[in-house]
């Protein structure tokens, strides 16, 4: 059993324990950040290792190569989205545009031309006056029963 | 009344100063089945305001006062309140009451008069 003494006592035997932070570091060996997917690859290669340059760089560029693949991925997602709205909402136009070429087909303008002239000409007099009260009064009365009966006979 | 010939024509009879107007009124307005048209002819021949025309409205039965559209009676009751000289209505009505073979032609013309003296 160890002796307990004062200079064995610690000079930090008072002191308030400190915590080593230990900063975990997560290297990018590119120092960029790829939002693509990347491909696995051993990146923490000691540098002990007898690998040559050239494999080296060809690691490099199959990483740079995949991020590049995986954003152009999401790229082409995104844009076939944005095309398919829009080639559905050009669907919809045509449809609606079928649906009215249809209809218009189906719809059958008729204007009654003898109703037309009919009230064409009803107005005609009130122009020239021929039924104006005024006009009227000095009609002989055998006159106005017979205009009379040919306007109820039209009501 | 829409169609305005009809009208015009109507307001021209109750204009003119032939007497066969009242006739002409009498023997196509007040027995054309259109309620418009009888109810026109009426107002034309209360506008005239003489005996003739006023017996129309007031001593016939089944015309003017007497009609048996309720619409076209209750406007020629109206017409005949609104009259400026009532004497010569109230003169008919008086005759219709005392002399008139139908009883119920009697009694319309004795409500009209006593609302005619009321107003």
């Amino acid at each position: 059993m160890e002796k307990l003494s004062i200079n064995n006592i610690s000079k930090n035997f008072f002191r308030t324990t400190t915590v080593k932070k230990v900063d975990k570091n997560h290297t990018n060996p590119f120092g960029v950040s790829f939002k693509g997917n990347v491909l696995t690859a051993d990146v923490f290669e000691t540098k002990n290792n007898n690998v040559n340059l050239i494999e080296r760089a060809k690691n490099k560029s199959r990483m740079l190569s995949s991020a590049v693949v995986g954003s152009i991925t999401n790229l082409s997602s995104a844009i076939s989205t944005r095309l398919n709205s829009v080639v559905s909402f050009g669907n919809r136009i045509r449809q609606n545009a079928t649906d009215f070429w249809t209809k218009a087909q189906q719809t059958e303008i008729h204007i009654d031309m003898a109703k037309l002239s009919n009230k064409i000409t009803s107005k005609m007099p009130s122009f020239t006056g021929t039924y104006k009260v005024s006009n009227l009064v000095k009609r002989p009365v055998s006159e106005l029963e017979e205009m009379l009966k040919a306007e109820l006979a039209t009501i | 009344m829409e169609n305005k010939r009809v009208n015009s024509i109507i307001e021209a009879l109750a204009k003119h100063e032939d007497v066969q107007s009242v006739n002409v009124l009498e023997r196509v307005g007040t027995n054309c089945e259109n309620d418009d048209v009888r109810r026109l002819t009426a107002k034309a021949l209360i506008k005239k305001n003489n005996q003739d025309s006023l017996a129309v409205v007031i001593s016939s039965k089944g015309k003017g006062i007497n009609d048996l559209s309720t619409s076209v009676a209750m406007s020629t009751i109206n017409e005949l309140l609104q009259l400026k000289d009532k004497e010569e209505a109230i003169s008919v009505l008086e005759n219709t009451e005392n002399n008139h073979e139908d009883d119920e032609v009697r009694e319309t013309a004795r409500s009209v008069k006593a609302l005619m003296s009321f107003s």
